[in-house]
């Protein structure tokens, strides 16, 4: 056979072969995180578990809101976070997806 | 921002920062986004395998709404519009491990005769039967939750309503012959956590609630095997009850003689021991018991919030209603507010765990902005209530749902 014509059909054949697999391939995650302070410590210790839109979608949460979610992580769930991150993990959340508190 | 003008808000539109982001990314198609009418609320519509573009609202793992408009479709939500909810990362399971081949559903524990059995020979040896039932997350429409609690942040689209296909849980039970001290029966899946120290979606069932006969181990919805994302190839169905006790890629059923106290049954997916399980807004539960059946809802489907309509002009308006199982007694319709009611007219029923259609003469006097709202009451004379009622977990909403429309 012209070996234009086997290229032609190796590449029906891998489109044929590739197809069913990709029917079953979920879409990419698309969520990035704000830029700040604290966040390649969220995104290395939330993103292991979680996609990121499980922080985005929230609502205004207050600081109190973001602890007690990270503190049900580690706790409920075994999320390695160590005591000294839980801090700055919140300090993040609230500043960038959170409610500041009100100014007396 | 006002609720009104995230109402008006509300409406489809290209993401131009995601299209921008992506545009240069080859093989990407931008997703469109949905707006939701709360805070934080513009989500992308993404097509995932086996589904038309649905409201994703968390990638892993996924969880995806169905948009309002799909329920004007007709009573049966197609399979291709269907919510999904996951709890676990590990989800859904891979198709490798839900081929026919290698399926088992396994019925072990306080039994004499532990089963391990084919989706094939499941529906040799039992009895095939049918229901018609709604599905819903115990959060449907906390994003709507004043004031706003953490959780996933759903509009009113993570429900559905199916015509369910499958054997009797009751009867595969019985072939296992269940011992004396059998207590209460666990359902577990397919769908794994990425860690070992998370908790398994495992979810318990009273022994005698197990033996009701509405209780079905599914394989197929409206007439097709039980897509992917949906539980294939199998899923408990508890009809008139919660989503969180529909176990998809079910191939675990344990009985117990004890009562299980697993992290998914407490704390988790619990409300207020109260009737109405609610709450103070922002104060805590004394006491909470599991959450089980619904609660009434009815939604307005062929009107969406911030339409126009014209002056004069008849219409047919059309919705849903359906409860936990008792049945729609009666849907009225107010065009005021609340003021004067008007009652609907039900559709034809498909048993009284499926949603029911209502339709009711409206003609539209304006110009202005009229709040359309539609009521359910059900066979036990159990209604919707005016005002929101509020749990911390953001379970069970059923206020009257407003459509505010435009008549020019």
């Amino acid at each position: 056979m012209n070996p234009r014509w086997l290229g032609i059909l190796a590449g029906v054949l891998i489109a044929a072969v590739d197809s069913p697999a990709d029917e079953w391939k979920l879409p990419p995650e698309t969520i990035a995180l704000k830029p700040g302070k604290g966040r390649e410590v969220v995104l290395g210790q939330c993103a292991m578990c979680h996609s990121l839109d499980y922080i985005t979608t929230q609502p205004p949460l207050p600081r109190g809101g973001w602890v007690a979610s990270i503190e049900k992580m580690r706790s409920k769930y075994g999320a390695p976070v160590p005591t000294n991150a839980v801090a700055l993990l919140a300090d993040y959340l609230t500043e960038q997806y959170g409610k500041p508190a009100a100014k007396p | 921002m006002r609720e009104r003008d995230l109402n008006r808000r509300r409406f489809i539109r290209v993401a131009a920062g995601v299209a921008g982001g992506m545009a240069a990314v080859p093989g990407l198609i931008a997703n469109e986004t949905y707006e939701m009418p709360f805070e934080n609320g513009s989500r992308e519509l993404v097509r995932y395998p086996e589904k038309r573009p649905l409201i994703r609202l968390t990638s892993r793992p996924p969880q995806l709404e169905t948009p309002m408009a799909a329920f004007n479709e007709g009573i049966l939500t197609p399979n291709d519009a269907f919510f999904v909810r996951y709890h676990l990362a590990g989800s859904p399971p891979s198709r490798d491990v839900l081929t026919p081949d290698v399926f088992r559903l396994n019925v072990a524990g306080a039994v004499r005769k532990p089963i391990e059995i084919s989706i094939a020979d499941l529906l040799r040896r039992f009895e095939v039967t049918e229901v018609v039932a709604v599905n819903q997350c115990s959060g449907n429409g906390r994003g709507l939750f004043t004031p706003r609690v953490g959780g996933g942040q759903m509009g009113n689209g993570a429900m559905g309503c199916a015509r369910w296909k499958g054997v009797r849980l009751v009867d595969v039970l019985k072939a296992a012959e269940l011992e004396p001290a059998a207590k209460q029966v666990l359902f577990d899946g397919l769908d794994k956590p990425v860690t070992a120290t998370i908790p398994d979606f495992v979810k318990s069932i009273e022994l005698d609630q197990a033996l009701d006969p509405d209780l079905l181990l599914a394989t197929e919805m409206n007439g097709q095997p039980l897509p992917w994302l949906n539980g294939f190839p199998l899923r408990l169905v508890v009809p008139g009850h919660y989503g969180t006790y529909w176990i998809k890629h079910l191939h675990q059923i344990t009985v117990v003689d004890s009562s299980y106290k697993g992290y998914w049954m407490d704390p988790a997916y619990r409300i207020p021991d109260d009737p109405c399980a609610h709450v103070e807004p922002g104060s805590k539960p004394r006491r909470t018991v599991p959450i089980s059946r619904f609660n009434v809802r009815s939604f307005i489907t062929s009107l969406a919030e911030g339409v126009q309509v014209r002056s004069g002009e008849k219409q047919r308006v059309r919705g849903i209603a359906f409860d936990g199982g008792s049945g729609i007694r009666e849907v009225t319709f107010s065009d005021d507010g609340g003021k004067t009611w008007h009652g609907a007219e039900l559709g034809r029923s498909e048993g009284r765990f499926g949603f029911r259609e209502w339709t009711v003469d409206w003609k539209p006097v304006g110009p202005g902005e009229r709040t359309l709202w539609a009521k359910a009451t059900n066979r036990l004379g159990e209604s919707q209530p005016l005002e929101a009622l509020w749990n911390p977990a953001g379970y069970m909403r059923n206020v009257v749902e407003p459509v505010k429309v435009r008549i020019v």
